[in-house]
């Protein structure tokens, strides 16, 4: 941003004003009632997946229609394959639950199944009516939905001089004249108020759904708010505001992660029959497109990063994988590859050698697992620690990606504990040789890699939160960059062949 | 704006002045440490970075001269020096000390023998090891719009010492964009005003057009895993931190400077930076009523403690 588009960012800030656009909308206020009724019916039936299924689809239905700007009855938002899956889950639950709770939920399926005739799109109107008013190229559209090829479409065709805009770009965006959030302000990061891109915000929801300020300032102590409040200033030709019994808690339909099932249904993945398995303490985090992947939660370990930061062109870092966060775009194999791709980069680099080499390194590991099989690792590290290692942290030892120890004596020391001591030369030069070829594929992976994202889309990155990359130079097959929406609050012990893969999530089971 | 000229607006000249107030007036034994947030990031810091550089700056002192030239006859014979010649600065190789009728000079070899009186001396520097001085050349790209800005100040003496007067810790690229390539005028009013960029005023060390002009802001990448030997144990007169990497690697580096943290709102990290900004000031000393700057641009979020020097 230059100096003088930086003077209107904050100019903007200044004067700023959002009202809020309520739109009725009967089909999904009939929804919205039944769902809130189930919810109510089944709060306490948290361990019967098929009642929790049955609301999350019913959620992530409504999530989508308030996100979306396109009519239900449109395939995109899938309808017709929801009552699908509401139909084989009700049919289920039948039998063993009171009546009223199944009637709860065929009214959902009712509802739901009028959406799939419904070619109306008032949220979609309503924005366009807003868009009229002001000059279309200097105008945005700020969504949060999934299905944003089908929503740009629509906008394209709508407004076409009118750009749509992910909260993900929302750093870069200049002054706007008007901006429409679609979907109740709580879902949207604190910055779309508390750094407001454009004079005028129009704030459009369904008027079944309560929004809620949003926390702006960030730093504690008492000092006047920053940015601006949405304002409640109802059409004239509005109906009347619903009485509070009628509207729907928008934060109530917040995505809830379900962390355990995610963990339960990802774990194993990598299994292989008949292979020695190693385990190692690792975070599950989502990513931008669905998808997910175990990272160690570990000291030692690192990934490549794309920083995109105070608008920089973007760099890559190597970043240790505890410090992985919300927001951070990490680089990993494509779906379908596993693990870390510097390994075969430097088994490129090492030749002929790499196989033998390779072969040392799995010998020290197994005899090191024996040890810890016979004797359990808390004695492996105990006694390691009487013979003179500070920190043997045998548990990262015994993974692939472990190569040696910083130091030589501590080697030494492992050699010997594990009956290889007469040979603990020949395998501390081999780890050597490894080690230094998986420092150069680093290097050329880094160099590679960073050319790569300078020549990709930006954009895409930004609203989708994944790209592809190759690297023609290196077979390491395909790459993707991808951001970190959510990490789980708690770790897992996984097998080593489950890290670093990337995972398709079942949408529910995050989106429910 | 559209090529007429404006003052700075407000927040410019607030951030100016709220890097200049961390350098004034520091109570023993504690430090200041302000967290600031912006709507954007753009040029939020090099503005702090400004004021605390002027806030900073103290021209040299002739009453050192003397212990100046003593320092310089110290010098082992032939050490590489760069001297201030009018305008330009030069390089050459120390000859020693020598009487001349009962005056103290230094001798230099540069293209020929030349003689400086000991009083004369304060300009002339060792040059660093490692460094090579290649050619004269002028000591500052743009003396009349230093002088502009900040009436009173010898351009050329401004440019004729290495000092620190404070570090710039951030993207070193997006902050380059902003200190080297665009142009403000001095003064705005005028109908032949003087163009310059900051660097002119900061004259950061990561921007140097050669490696031994003459610096005044440290600027370390946001992202840097050690600082440069010249920078490890300095305390500069005050550190500005741009945005939440910044604060959140490196904010430990300097436990005596007083700090300034931006965070801009937008940032992906703004909230971790701020929690973490938040703890520290739960367990400050006491509050800084930073009201005597003036009415704080409504855009920002202003924060100021006094800790404890650790």
């Amino acid at each position: 941003m230059n100096f003088v588009e930086t003077v209107e960012v904050h100019e903007v800030a200044l004067i700023a004003v959002a009202t809020r656009e309520t739109v009725p909308s009967p089909v999904t206020k009939q929804l919205s009632h039944f769902v809130r009724e189930l919810s109510t019916l089944v709060k306490d039936l948290e361990d019967d997946i098929h009642w929790i299924s049955f609301v999350r689809r019913c959620r992530r239905t409504l999530r989508d229609l308030i996100t979306t700007p396109i009519a239900p009855n449109r395939s995109t938002l899938d309808v017709q394959g929801t009552t699908i899956v509401l139909e084989e889950l009700l049919a289920r639950c039948r039998g063993g639950y009171p009546a009223e709770m199944i009637e709860a939920a065929e009214y959902c399926i009712l509802a739901i199944g009028e959406l799939t005739i419904d070619a109306s799109n008032p949220l979609g109107e309503r924005t366009c009516e807003i868009l009229e008013t002001g000059n279309p190229k200097n105008s945005g559209v700020l969504v949060l939905t999934r299905h944003l090829d089908a929503t740009k479409s629509w906008l394209a065709n709508k407004s076409p001089k009118t750009r749509l805009f992910m909260t993900a770009e929302f750093p870069e965006m200049e002054k706007l004249e008007s901006l429409v959030i679609l979907g109740p302000s709580c879902w949207f990061p604190s910055f779309v108020l508390g750094a407001p891109r454009a004079e005028s915000i129009a704030v459009v929801h369904f008027d079944w759904l309560r929004d809620h300020p949003l926390e702006r300032n960030l730093l504690a102590g008492d000092h006047a708010s920053v940015g601006i409040e949405v304002s409640n200033a109802f059409r004239a030709d509005a109906v009347a505001p619903l009485d509070e019994e009628d509207e729907m808690d928008a934060e109530l339909l917040l995505p809830k992660v379900d962390w355990d099932r995610l963990a339960k249904d990802s774990a194993g993945i990598g299994k292989v029959s008949g292979d020695a398995h190693q385990y190692i303490e690792a975070r599950l985090y989502l990513l931008a497109g669905g998808f997910g992947v175990y990272l160690e939660a570990i000291g030692e370990s690192s990934i490549d990063s794309v920083e995109l930061e105070g608008g920089s062109e973007p760099r890559l870092r190597r970043k240790s994988t505890l410090h992985v966060s919300r927001g951070d775009y990490v680089v990993l194999r494509s779906f379908g590859g596993s693990g870390d791709y510097i390994v075969d980069i430097a088994d490129v680099d090492l030749g002929r050698s790499a196989s033998q080499l390779r072969s040392l390194q799995r010998e020290w590991k197994s005899r090191l697992g024996e040890k810890v099989e016979d004797l359990g690792l808390g004695l492996v590290e105990y006694q390691l620690k009487r013979l003179g290692i500070v920190s043997p942290n045998v548990r990262y030892r015994l993974l692939r990606q472990s190569i040696k120890s910083q130091k030589s004596d501590d080697f030494r020391i492992l050699m010997e504990y594990i009956g290889l001591g007469d040979r603990a030369e020949k395998f501390w030069a081999a780890m050597n040789e490894i080690h230094s070829a998986h420092i150069r594929a680093g290097h050329q992976a880094r160099s590679l890699l960073e050319a790569a994202v300078l020549d990709a889309d930006l954009t895409q990155l930004r609203q989708t939160g994944h790209i592809n990359v190759s690297l023609s130079e290196i077979d390491v097959g395909a790459l993707g960059v991808f951001r970190v929406e959510d990490g789980s609050p708690t770790t897992q012990i996984v097998e080593e062949e489950d890290v670093r893969k990337l995972i398709k999530l079942e949408d529910d089971l995050w989106q429910g | 704006m559209d090529n007429v000229a404006c003052p700075l607006p407000s927040w410019a000249t607030y951030l100016v002045k709220l890097g200049e107030s961390t350098v004034e007036g520091p109570v023993t034994g504690q430090r200041t440490v302000i967290g600031v947030t912006v709507p954007t990031r753009s040029f939020a810091a090099a503005f702090c970075a400004l004021g605390v550089a002027s806030a900073a700056y103290v021209a040299v002192d002739p009453a050192s001269a003397r212990a100046h030239f003593e320092w310089l006859g110290s010098l082992p014979l032939g050490t590489p020096v760069s001297y201030r010649d009018g305008h330009l600065l030069k390089c050459g190789n120390l000859l020693g000390i020598e009487s001349v009728k009962g005056i103290d000079y230094i001798g230099i070899t540069a293209k020929g023998t030349y003689r400086r009186r000991w009083e004369k001396c304060l300009e002339i520097q060792e040059i660093e090891e490692g460094q090579v001085f290649t050619r004269p050349r002028p000591l500052t790209a743009n003396p009349d719009f230093v002088e502009a800005c900040v009436p009173g100040v010898d351009a050329l003496a401004h440019a004729s010492f290495t000092a620190l007067d404070g570090v710039l810790v951030g993207i070193k690229n997006v902050l380059e964009r902003e200190i080297m390539r665009e142009e403000f005028i001095c003064p705005f009013y005028a109908s032949d005003p003087i163009e310059g960029v900051l660097n002119d005023l900061l004259r950061c060390d990561a921007f140097a057009a050669n490696p031994n002009d003459h610096d005044r802001t440290a600027v370390v990448s946001s992202f840097a895993s050690e600082l440069s030997a010249s920078l490890v144990g300095s305390s500069p007169p005050a550190v500005v931190l741009d945005g939440p990497s910044a604060y959140l690697r490196l904010r430990s580096m300097w436990k005596r400077s007083p700090l300034i943290a931006i965070f801009d709102r937008t940032s992906s990290s703004a909230q971790e930076a701020a929690d973490a900004f938040n703890q520290e000031y739960a367990l400050s000393v006491g509050d800084i009523d930073m009201s005597f700057l003036g009415t704080m641009p409504a855009d920002f979020e202003v924060v100021a403690y006094s800790e404890a020097v650790r």
